[in-house]
């Protein structure tokens, strides 16, 4: 009985030892570079009169800049946060247009223009592993408007699309 | 088993995270300058008029009209007259057939600026140093048989800032 047992246990193990093959291969992945994103100089309208319509132009000292870093030729989303009004305490100045546009190098000249929508996200690519950000506006001030120093904040989100 | 299949839920919770956007936020900056403010300071008083005779006033006299800008310095107006034709009395009219405008960055008349200046027309000036002050004279003609009695008009200054 013993011996019968010892036997059968023997072609258990014989019977996974000859049947099962295998080869492995490797799993492999590479992260890329992360995003970077680097808010460079602000828009800046400067001197504003009551009752005058101010424009900032993409290529003007005072426009607005941004850099965004990663892995050259990947697309990516970009995605602005674009404030309507500019606000001094409880005063608010619209801010009725945006001229945004972006090139593979740090200059103005060439720079593409892009439309844009607040929250929207909008897609670009990384020709060269980097993508420089330009943007102008309009203010318009009202006639009796208060007096004082207005401000907003404008964000640039950037994630990669797997693209 | 159950703590594998958790720690594998955590992970999976966790990988969004590393996928979220990176961003950076810029400042949009605006300053309003001061208010524009002007300011009536004295009537252009032409005093006594005889029938028939012209009487001026000039922007250096003493008797001249009298205003005042003040706002952001070396910022650009647009000044805009309103000047009445007539200075009227109980229906009769009292004509003012010239202006004589000047400015200047104090309150005198020394070394005032003439003007040219037309009713409603906007006329571009500087406010060199946050004051500007203007001097208005003029000329009226009383008819030969003009009834007496004391005639009025109204001057009415509008400035405006021109963005420059």
């Amino acid at each position: 009985m013993i011996t019968r047992h010892l036997i059968t246990t023997l072609t258990v193990i014989g019977s996974t030892g000859l049947n099962a093959q295998s080869s492995p291969i490797a799993a492999t992945a590479d992260v890329v570079t992360p995003i970077t994103v680097t808010g460079t100089a602000p828009l800046e309208f400067g001197t504003i009169f009551q009752g005058v319509s101010k424009s900032i132009q993409f290529n003007a000292a005072g426009s607005g800049r941004l850099s965004v870093t990663g892995v050259a030729n990947a697309q990516m989303a970009l995605t602005f946060t674009l404030p309507a009004t500019l606000s001094n305490g409880t005063s608010t100045m619209p801010i009725g247009s945006y001229n945004i546009r972006v090139n593979d190098t740090n200059t103005t000249a060439s720079a593409r223009a892009i439309a844009v929508t607040s929250g929207t996200p909008v897609t670009a690519n990384l020709v060269a592993g980097a993508l420089y950000v330009f943007i102008g506006g309009r203010v318009t001030s009202a006639p009796a408007q208060q007096f004082g120093t207005y401000t907003a904040a404008i964000v640039l989100a950037a994630a990669y699309t797997g693209l | 088993m159950r703590t594998a299949r958790l720690a594998a839920a955590a992970a999976l919770l966790v990988l969004p995270v590393l996928a979220q956007a990176q961003s950076a936020t810029i400042n949009a900056n605006a300053t309003v300058v001061t208010a524009l403010t002007v300011t009536g300071v004295a009537p252009l008083a032409f005093g006594n008029v005889y029938q028939g005779v012209a009487k001026t006033v000039v922007s250096s006299d003493a008797a001249s009209g009298r205003l005042s800008i003040s706002g952001f310095n070396n910022a650009q107006v647009a000044l805009t007259f309103t000047l009445p034709a007539n200075l009227t009395s109980a229906g009769n009219n009292l004509p003012i057939d010239s202006w004589d405008v000047a400015r200047n960055t104090t309150s005198a008349t020394t070394g005032a600026t003439a003007m040219t200046v037309g009713s409603g027309t906007p006329v571009n000036a500087n406010l060199s140093s946050g004051s500007l002050f203007l001097f208005v004279g003029g000329r009226v003609q009383p008819g030969a048989l003009l009834p007496a009695g004391t005639y009025t008009g109204t001057i009415t200054l509008a400035a405006a800032y021109t963005g420059l």
